[in-house]
């Protein structure tokens, strides 16, 4: 569900700094395109600025945070134990919650529908954002937990 | 792709230093491939980590991102999931 708020602040991002600046927005989410077109009817989000990633392929060659193949053990796996910590136990999602504050997720919640992925270890996988300047990348960040995202002045920093 | 991304420099941009603490960010220049200097190669730019990466619209069609032209800043961002 904090994607849907992060979506929607995106989306109100899009219009208020990055299309008077001509810059291009590309969203990226794990799923299907089925729930990728609910996901945009519903927030509602542009779909010409939406892609689906189904087999995470972008956030595996970005090295995003998360990042489980299925050949992890169970629980115990450190690999595991890292994903479901960033998922829900650390300090960090609680910070930018707090930050926040509630009206924008309540929001974004309107409308919300589930659309987990089918597999559970896509869930574990996390964002990030990535500034191409041509075929350069002149900003990365890895999302270091749910709810935890680039801070909109370092993106505007980075497009500057 | 991934191995090229690691490789390249990861230095704190200065402008960034008064903002959050950020602790995932990066920021990365392309660096070009040094040659042997008794072998005439001309520099590369480090591959751009996204390319070849096949990625969809919501209507299923195999969708590219606009990264080719020099001039095009780009946005991107990742979200976990749809939800």
């Amino acid at each position: 569900m904090f994607c849907w708020e992060h979506a929607s602040e995106l989306a109100s991002f899009k219009t208020r700094e990055l299309d008077p600046k001509g810059v291009l927005l590309v969203v990226v989410g794990v799923g299907t395109p089925e729930s990728g077109k609910t996901f945009c009817e519903s927030l509602p989000f542009p779909e010409e600025n939406l892609f689906v990633d189904p087999t995470r392929s972008a956030y595996k060659a970005l090295e995003l945070h998360g990042d489980l193949d299925g050949t992890e053990g169970l629980f115990f796996d450190p690999k595991v134990v890292e994903g479901v910590r960033r998922l829900f136990f650390t300090k960090i999602t609680g910070e930018r919650i707090k930050e926040r504050g509630q009206d924008g997720i309540k929001a974004a919640m309107k409308n919300y529908k589930p659309l987990m992925p089918k597999e559970s270890r896509d869930s574990v996988q996390q964002g990030g954002t990535v500034v191409f300047k041509g075929h350069e990348v002149v900003y990365l960040r890895k999302d270091e937990a749910t709810a935890d995202h680039a801070p909109q002045e370092e993106i505007m920093c980075a497009i500057a | 792709m991934a191995s090229a991304l690691s490789a390249a420099a990861a230095v704190p941009a200065a402008r960034l230093r008064g903002s959050r603490r950020a602790t995932g960010t990066r920021r990365v220049a392309a660096a070009p491939v040094r040659a042997a200097a008794s072998t005439a190669v001309t520099a590369e730019p480090t591959a751009n980590p996204m390319a070849g990466v096949q990625l969809f619209d919501v209507n299923g069609e195999s969708k590219t991102v606009p990264f080719w032209n020099e001039d095009q800043t780009v946005v991107v961002t990742f979200l976990r999931h749809f939800g």
